[in-house]
């Protein structure tokens, strides 16, 4: 970080800290009042659905991909890698169980993969995104763009089948076939694709989901923000079935409209360092964005509640952090909001938790 | 609900000691509007806690529990108080103590983001002191200030 940035986030906090009003007085005798929570109250339907998933899932079947006859890229028992040898990553899902450390190359690495989820009615609702964690095999001297496209053509695999409650957009085969960065800029990178791209994926909510998976996988990278998608080295002008114009620089507002109301911005992933993040965007009613952690047998561990940076018609960021100690490789993370209209739970995103160990 | 009393004078000592800066801490986390009640909530919170006779670092604890209900009190949020504010009549508003444009910028934080850049940069604590303040690990501290200049870009540039 810049010096001058530092000085610029001192002034922040000081003029900030300058807004403070006198101390209250010592509280020598109050009322205490208990802060009044919404009932947690759950249809018969939903407990339905996520017994359904759990029973489902406990059954056996895999946990996300299963790549032909070779070995899965991400799925039970799935282990993957951080770049350091001595650290493994086990992919968790629903019904799996957390494997024992391996010892792995420097350069398998793990890259977040954007999934979507459909909405409860499909008629009211977008599809919200939920980003996984997927290793991905660089070779040596593979540097941030490879990674990308890597993550890309996660999505684009021919060999990928998903599990029910995880959808991907990209159609088989489309694939990028070089990533660089663009010219005079530090956050944006121009992604040639393969012509299979140029149909989309068969709708116009389709195409936008196909678009809003690939520019966030994309600009998972850390300080990229803007993608050029680009194809025979010309810009798109026709994109999917509506001909959408992609002549320009796109990034994760361009088609933000068409996404859920909440939806993930990283993956889950619980390293042992004593705390987890579940970070996400969401524009909710007074932008209230709920929390429950399940266990492996569908229980209820923990709940919370937070605020995002906006709602009720904007879109915020939200954060929660959450012990690690509360989750194993078959937790389930639930985030959504109680409908203001019957306080059911609506636009629920369900997310597994990827567990690191650290040998 | 009932009516509590608190006559120790080791907590008045304590609360008198450390209220002032606990109070600035709550200004940065949910604006001047809410401070005071955040900080007599936590207080409260803390000297009734069956934890708080054993705690040896009253001021690290208090820290933690200001944040924890700051993080609570979402009901009365800083974006809720903006948009009160920006409905209200320009009478209402003028005040010039309040420094909308710097609570809009914060606005744009998560509580745990807020409370990592004032830790680092008001409290002026190293990454090791800001997550004991605020009850996490020094890598979910770094996480949180990254995601707080990412957040901040435009009041950085």
């Amino acid at each position: 970080m810049k010096k001058s940035d530092d000085q610029r986030m001192k002034d922040l906090t000081n003029r900030l800290v300058a807004m403070s009003p006198e101390p209250p007085p010592f509280p020598e005798e109050v009322t205490m009042t208990t802060p009044v929570r919404k009932p947690t109250t759950w249809k018969p339907l939903a407990v339905f659905a996520a017994a359904a998933v759990v029973v489902l899932l406990g059954f056996g079947i895999p946990f996300l991909l299963m790549n032909g006859g070779e070995p899965p890229v991400a799925g039970p028992d799935t282990t993957t890698t951080t770049s350091t040898p001595v650290e493994t990553t086990t992919t968790s899902g629903l019904s799996t169980t957390t494997t024992a450390p391996i010892p792995v190359p420097v350069n398998e690495v793990g890259v977040s993969v954007f999934l979507f989820q459909s909405p409860e009615n499909s008629f009211l609702g977008n599809p919200a995104l939920v980003p996984l964690q997927f290793p991905v095999q660089l070779p040596d001297g593979s540097d941030d763009t490879d990674t990308v496209k890597a993550a890309i053509n996660i999505l684009g695999d021919p060999g990928i089948t998903l599990a029910p409650i995880w959808m991907n957009a990209v159609p088989a085969g489309v694939e990028a076939l070089e990533v660089r960065r663009a010219e005079g800029t530090d956050n944006a990178l121009i992604i040639e694709m393969n012509e299979a791209f140029l149909d989309g994926a068969g709708g116009l909510l389709a195409d936008f989901t196909m678009l809003n998976q690939m520019i966030y996988t994309a600009t998972a990278l850390e300080g990229i923000e803007e993608v050029h998608f680009i194809v025979n080295n010309e810009p798109i002008v026709a994109f999917g079935s509506e001909g959408l114009g992609l002549e320009s620089s796109v990034n994760r507002e361009s088609f933000q409209e068409h996404l859920g109301l909440i939806y993930l911005t990283e993956p889950i992933v619980a390293d042992g360092d004593g705390t987890m993040q579940i970070v996400g965007i969401s524009n909710t009613f007074e932008a209230t964005v709920n929390l429950i952690v399940r266990n492996g047998a569908g229980e209820v561990v923990h709940e919370a509640f937070t605020s995002a940076t906006c709602g009720s018609g904007c879109w915020g960021d939200f954060e929660f952090t959450v012990d690690e100690a509360l989750v194993d490789a078959d937790s389930v993370i639930e985030v959504f909001e109680y409908s203001a209209e019957d306080n059911d739970p609506a636009n629920v995103i369900t997310s597994p938790v990827t567990v690191i160990e650290s040998s | 609900m009932g009516m509590l009393t608190i006559t120790s004078m080791n907590d008045e000592e304590v609360y008198r000691s450390y209220s002032a800066e606990l109070t600035r801490y709550a200004t940065g986390l949910v604006g001047p509007f809410d401070a005071a009640d955040v900080v007599t909530d936590a207080c409260l919170k803390a000297f009734t806690s069956a934890s708080w006779p054993g705690v040896a670092n009253h001021r690290a604890y208090l820290y933690r529990t200001v944040l924890s209900v700051a993080t609570d009190h979402h009901r009365s949020t800083l974006a809720r108080r903006l948009r009160e504010m920006k409905s209200a009549s320009p009478e209402t508003v003028h005040n010039p103590d309040i420094d909308i444009d710097v609570l809009k910028v914060v606005n744009r934080l998560s509580m745990q983001q807020r409370a990592a850049v004032l830790l680092t940069y008001w409290a002026d604590l190293p990454v090791d002191g800001v997550a004991e303040r605020m009850g996490v690990s020094t890598g979910a501290v770094k996480r949180h200030l990254a995601r707080a200049r990412k957040h901040l870009k435009e009041w950085l540039s």
